[in-house]
């Protein structure tokens, strides 16, 4: 997704604002020039420098805010984008509660099925072996300790 | 015992043989698939070599990135679409070559020449560190921080087309890296109130973050085109393979010495060394004109020297701790993790570690020739993996590896929003790779400004006392003037914003 180049700028100014408006209750270095504040406040300089020259070389450039390429227009794209991305925060909601195997078997079929073109049957395959593996790999032999979830019962 | 034997043993240990051979097939893999980067392979690397002790964690990342960058030129001469960005710079040489039949001439050269690139850059890796650690013996503070900011400086102006850009990607870097308790007065700074980020960010999670989730959503919004294999079963790719380096030695020379000096420089990565070598090569070369329509010279060039700016790369990573590309400064906070601080006294603490390392350099880059071999025959195979099954592994992958790190979620979160932040980078012309570094290098220019302000009483003019320290000022301040300066003058950047945003 192409965004422009003032936009930018102007989120790397707020941050420098934020980052201002912080490091000033950065407490002092008693019998010291520089302290805990003085590194962000340079790097939110910085951050304005270049959040100042974006904004004046994006509104001279004059492109829209935001555009697709011709590449993501194609239909479903931003779903399978969006689709992705949620699959992690699913991941993230459901990672105790179902454990990893259940959750990782979950999101693989889905994904593949949806990138593939609903091949379910196969798709499932993937997600069952795959959650397998992965989990043999990193609970098994790397000693992760990946959550089971219901299934503790069953396994260890 | 000798620290040469001592580190020897270390390296013929089967175990560590063994994490050899199945990291070099994941990098040929990794590399043979359109899409997948060495800097990928890296950071999905990372999760399983923390579990490994030093050497064979080492040795996974560097045989896998060696492999991952030859087998890159596989499908850039089979089916015109280079594996890894290094391989981007010959690959319409390399493509053309295939179609005038001469494929197994053209994919033997690519993996004779990166075994050569690499194995120059293991011998200049093993003589030049020692000697530069000894020197940097003697740096203190002020020179530690001289070299930590030129490293940024490099990262900023070589790598992009944008300064500002880059240096956008160099702020935010440092900037993740002041986040969780200051070093010098335990102030904690920009926590929010969350315990987790009290400890600050962790960079592998932002690492795969920032090379695998990003990738990942590209290939999500991009084309997804199937590529169909056309060419006939391959033959013998060592044929030819002599008379092709008598005829180029003093060519594969000069890239083999220019991949390296270019890894060296921080910010710079096999990736540029290709662009740049191919470029000197066809401004040297005695028939320019053939260059782009089939001619093998820009590949052996190129070819042997993005390979020996991997082993370059890892000088000042080894010496002064500083990575010399994104997949050092992975490897950097590896060492960090497994007790191996780098820096000179990685030479006289461990100097068998440090061999180690070496001896797995030359090792990784002759074992490329027979897994190179394999990999080339079996790519037809490596092509058919579909790639919509792939992706949702290597999320897996990512989640999992991510949580390993400290086991909390906290980490799969960071992977996350580190993720889409670089896609939107990446997308836009900032450049990722001097992020990574301003990372990694964060903490190390705090902390050294702070003891030599401490050391000097605030006397700023400290840093320009010492000697050496001396020069180095003022090579960074030549280069920020000439930096400054070209912006105004706008003169047409060393690499475009294409060729930047790819690595």
């Amino acid at each position: 997704m192409r965004v422009a180049d003032w936009v930018f700028g102007l989120v790397l100014l707020i941050g420098a604002g934020l980052i201002f408006q912080q490091a000033a209750g950065f407490s002092d270095m008693p019998g010291q020039d520089y302290g805990p504040a003085f590194v962000p406040s340079l790097i939110a300089t910085g951050f304005t420098i270049c959040g100042l020259v974006l904004i004046f070389t994006g509104i001279r450039a004059r492109a829209p805010a935001f555009a697709l390429d011709p590449a993501a227009r194609a239909p479903g794209r931003i779903f399978d984008a969006l689709l992705t991305l949620g699959s992690i925060v699913f991941m993230m909601l459901v990672w105790d509660v179902l454990g990893f195997l259940i959750s990782s078997t979950i999101v693989l079929t889905v994904l593949s099925a949806r990138y593939w073109g609903g091949k379910i049957p196969q798709a499932l395959l993937v997600g069952v072996i795959g959650s397998l593996v992965i989990d043999w790999l990193f609970r098994k032999l790397l000693l992760v300790p990946l959550p089971l979830g219901p299934l503790s019962r069953w396994m260890w | 015992m000798d620290p040469i034997l001592q580190a020897f043993w270390i390296v013929i240990d089967p175990y560590n043989l063994t994490v050899m051979t199945l990291a070099g097939l994941f990098g040929m893999f990794v590399g043979a698939m359109p899409g997948l980067t060495a800097t990928m392979a890296t950071a999905l690397l990372i999760p399983v070599t923390f579990f490994m002790p030093p050497v064979p964690a080492v040795a996974a990342i560097v045989t896998a990135t060696a492999m991952a960058i030859f087998a890159g030129d596989i499908p850039g001469a089979l089916i015109r679409i280079p594996g890894t960005p290094s391989s981007a710079a010959y690959v319409a040489d390399s493509y053309k070559l295939t179609q005038k039949g001469q494929a197994e001439l053209v994919l033997g050269c690519c993996l004779v020449f990166s075994a050569i690139g690499g194995i120059f850059g293991s011998l200049v890796l093993a003589f030049a560190a020692p000697a530069l650690a000894e020197i940097s013996l003697r740096f203190s503070s002020f020179e530690f921080f001289w070299i930590a900011i030129f490293g940024l400086t490099c990262a900023i102006f070589i790598s992009t087309g944008h300064p500002i850009k880059g240096l956008a990607s160099v702020l935010l870097g440092l900037f993740i890296a002041t986040v969780g308790i200051d070093p010098t007065a335990g102030q904690p700074r920009f926590t929010m109130g969350s315990v987790e980020l009290l400890g600050g960010i962790d960079f592998i999670p932002v690492m795969i973050g920032m090379f695998a989730i990003s990738e990942l959503l590209r290939w999500v919004l991009g084309t997804r085109k199937v590529q169909n294999l056309q060419t006939k079963q391959l033959g013998s790719v060592f044929r030819g393979q002599w008379a092709l380096f008598l005829k180029y030695k003093w060519n594969t020379l000069r890239s083999s010495v220019l991949g390296v000096a270019i890894g060296f420089l921080p910010g710079a990565g096999s990736d540029i060394a290709a662009w740049v070598t191919y470029a000197i090569s066809k401004k040297f070369s005695k028939e320019p004109e053939k260059f782009g329509t089939g001619h093998i010279e820009g590949v052996v060039d190129a070819g042997a020297a993005n390979n020996s700016s991997l082993s370059g790369a890892w000088v000042p990573a080894l010496v002064f701790g500083i990575p010399g590309d994104s997949i050092t400064a992975i490897v950097i906070g590896v060492l960090y993790m497994k007790g191996l601080n780098p820096g000179p006294t990685l030479m006289l603490d461990q100097p068998e570690m440090l061999y180690a390392i070496f001896i797995v350099f030359m090792i990784a880059n002759l074992v490329m020739l027979p897994l190179g071999w394999v990999a080339i025959k079996l790519f037809r195979h490596v092509l058919k993996v579909p790639r919509e099954v792939l992706m949702p592994l290597i999320l897996m992958a990512c989640v999992v590896g991510s949580f390993a790190m400290n086991n909390t979620l906290f980490g799969v979160g960071i992977m996350l929003v580190m993720g889409i932040v670089a896609y939107f980078m990446e997308e836009n012309g900032f450049p990722i790779a001097p992020a990574i570094l301003g990372l990694v290098l964060g903490g190390l220019v705090e902390n050294n400004f702070m003891t030599s302000m401490m050391k000097a009483d605030g006397n700023l003019l400290a840093f320009f006392e010492r000697p050496i320290s001396a020069v180095l000022g003022v090579v960074v301040i030549a280069a920020w003037i000439w930096l400054i300066w070209s912006m105004i003058q706008a003169k047409p950047p060393l690499v475009t914003d294409e060729e930047a945003s790819v690595t």
